[in-house]
């Protein structure tokens, strides 16, 4: 199910499955994401899709240093003040809402971005008297940088997943114009899916994998990588929902890799994912394996991606560049002795192809 | 003294391939057909260079490592460093090393 959600909402969108799947482990694991990627990268697109395919009420807004808190959180309620009571209309607008998407979110005012900590962080809405628990699954928030100063860091912390865009490939220009131009028919999801993935998720046991977090926590700390206790905690979160996306009721080594996720900064996440090699070796994921392989570079993961490319090079009409590609990539990366079965099989039917 | 190699744990990034015998002729007549990439001939050794080379079954693909093209899958034993600096007194870079201990200098590979 979750599977084939991610698959229709990345169609077309070249290069930016890993951010689909990043969003639906953040809402399963009832945390928020930061989007940090120049204008144009697809960020808002890869949010709409996910908030479509997930299905409940959706607020999205463009941030502006002159936005007011009523065009997030909804106006005053006129008839109410007039008897002297100040609430907050609140329908429709951001405490309502199940997915949101906040474009240039640090460019908000001060305002807005105290309530907004509030309510990404208790899912709580507070104003005068108007007091809303607020259903949000999953906030994400877009920038082209990540912002300086204390001042914004705090709200900056509340956003656990942190993906980092850069434009599409050259090498997959011509994927990307022609995905452009597809017309994705997306239907709505049913949030009872998430919501039931979310509550599997609180039961995970971590127990097995909690030595294997604070080894690799140790580890990212000797290379002096910044990670915040909170943000080492709230990873578990992420690594229990990873493990119930994959069925699984025990969270083991092949969940520990969305930890690269919760690393704050670009330059950190690649450093931690060189020094964090070795532990992240047994990683797996069937369904959010785009992401796991762009974290742990883990074989399995990579098997699996390569299955699905090989799936779709074979599918017509066949392109014999992309066969080769794919077999190119196979047999860089699997030696004979080391190749799954499955992937030997499409190996073979992938060269059938090209003779 | 012999070279040992061990399996990496990583594969290398693609930047090149090599072929020997009837996949040797195979790659060339790719990399004749296509053009426009790297190449280096050596009696039936045929090495194109390059991030998307062509595919022939039976390829090597090769990865980059400094100043060493070495298979994606393989990795000396020793350190790249001192394997560079003993293979400097012997020409150009970069070079081709290879787990049966045949070197290539690839300084003159040549467009095809």
């Amino acid at each position: 199910m979750i599977s084939t959600l991610i698959e229709q909402c990345s169609q077309g969108l070249v290069e930016r499955r890993p951010v689909v799947e990043a969003i639906v482990l953040a809402a399963v694991a009832r945390e928020h994401v930061l989007l940090i990627g120049p204008p144009g990268t697809a960020k808002s697109e890869a949010a709409r899709r996910v908030a479509r395919g997930l299905g409940g009420n959706y607020f999205e807004y463009l941030l502006g240093k002159f936005s007011e808190p009523s065009e997030l959180f909804g106006p005053t309620d006129l008839r109410k003040l007039k008897d002297g009571v100040l609430e907050t209309a609140t329908d429709g607008m951001l405490p309502e809402a199940e997915v949101a998407f906040l474009d240039e979110v640090f460019a908000g005012s001060t305002a807005i971005l105290n309530t907004l900590l509030t309510l990404l962080n208790e899912r709580v809405y507070r104003r005068g008297n108007t007091r809303l628990k607020c259903p949000l699954r999953v906030c994400v928030g877009a920038s082209n940088s990540l912002p300086e100063g204390e001042s914004l860091a705090a709200f900056a912390d509340r956003f656990l997943v942190r993906c980092f865009l850069h434009p599409v490939s050259d090498s997959l220009l011509e994927e990307m114009l022609s995905g452009g131009r597809e017309k994705v028919e997306l239907s709505a999801g049913d949030l009872n899916v998430l919501d039931e993935l979310s509550t599997q998720a609180e039961s995970v046991d971590l127990k097995e994998v909690q030595p294997i977090l604070a080894q690799a926590i140790r580890k990212l700390r000797r290379e002096g990588i910044n990670l915040s206790d909170r943000r080492a905690v709230r990873a578990q979160n992420l690594i229990a929902a990873a493990a119930a996306i994959s069925g699984r009721e025990k969270a083991g080594p092949e969940d520990l890799w969305p930890l690269i996720l919760a690393v704050p900064t670009e330059d950190d996440q690649k450093l931690a994912r060189r020094c964090l090699r070795e532990l992240l070796s047994q990683t797996d994921n069937p369904a959010l394996h785009h992401l796991a392989e762009d974290a742990s570079a883990a074989l399995q993961v990579r098997a699996r991606m390569l299955t699905e490319e090989g799936e779709k090079a074979l599918t017509p009409p066949v392109d014999s560049l992309r066969v080769e590609g794919v077999l190119r990539d196979i047999d860089a990366n699997f030696s004979e002795t080391d190749l799954p079965a499955e992937l030997a099989q499409l190996r073979e039917r992938l060269k059938s192809s090209l003779s | 003294m012999k070279l040992t190699w061990r399996k990496r744990s990583q594969p290398l990034e693609v930047k090149g391939c090599l072929a020997e015998g009837a996949a040797g002729h195979e790659l060339r007549r790719k990399l004749l057909q296509r053009g426009g990439l790297q190449a280096v001939e050596c009696d039936d050794l045929v090495v194109a260079l390059g991030e998307e080379p062509p595919w022939v079954d039976g390829a090597v693909f090769l990865g980059r490592k400094g100043n060493l093209y070495l298979p994606t899958l393989w990795e000396p034993e020793l350190p790249i460093s001192w394997i560079v600096a003993g293979l400097t007194k012997l020409g150009e870079p970069p070079w081709l090393l290879l787990p049966d201990g045949r070197v290539l200098g690839m300084s003159e590979a040549w467009v095809l």
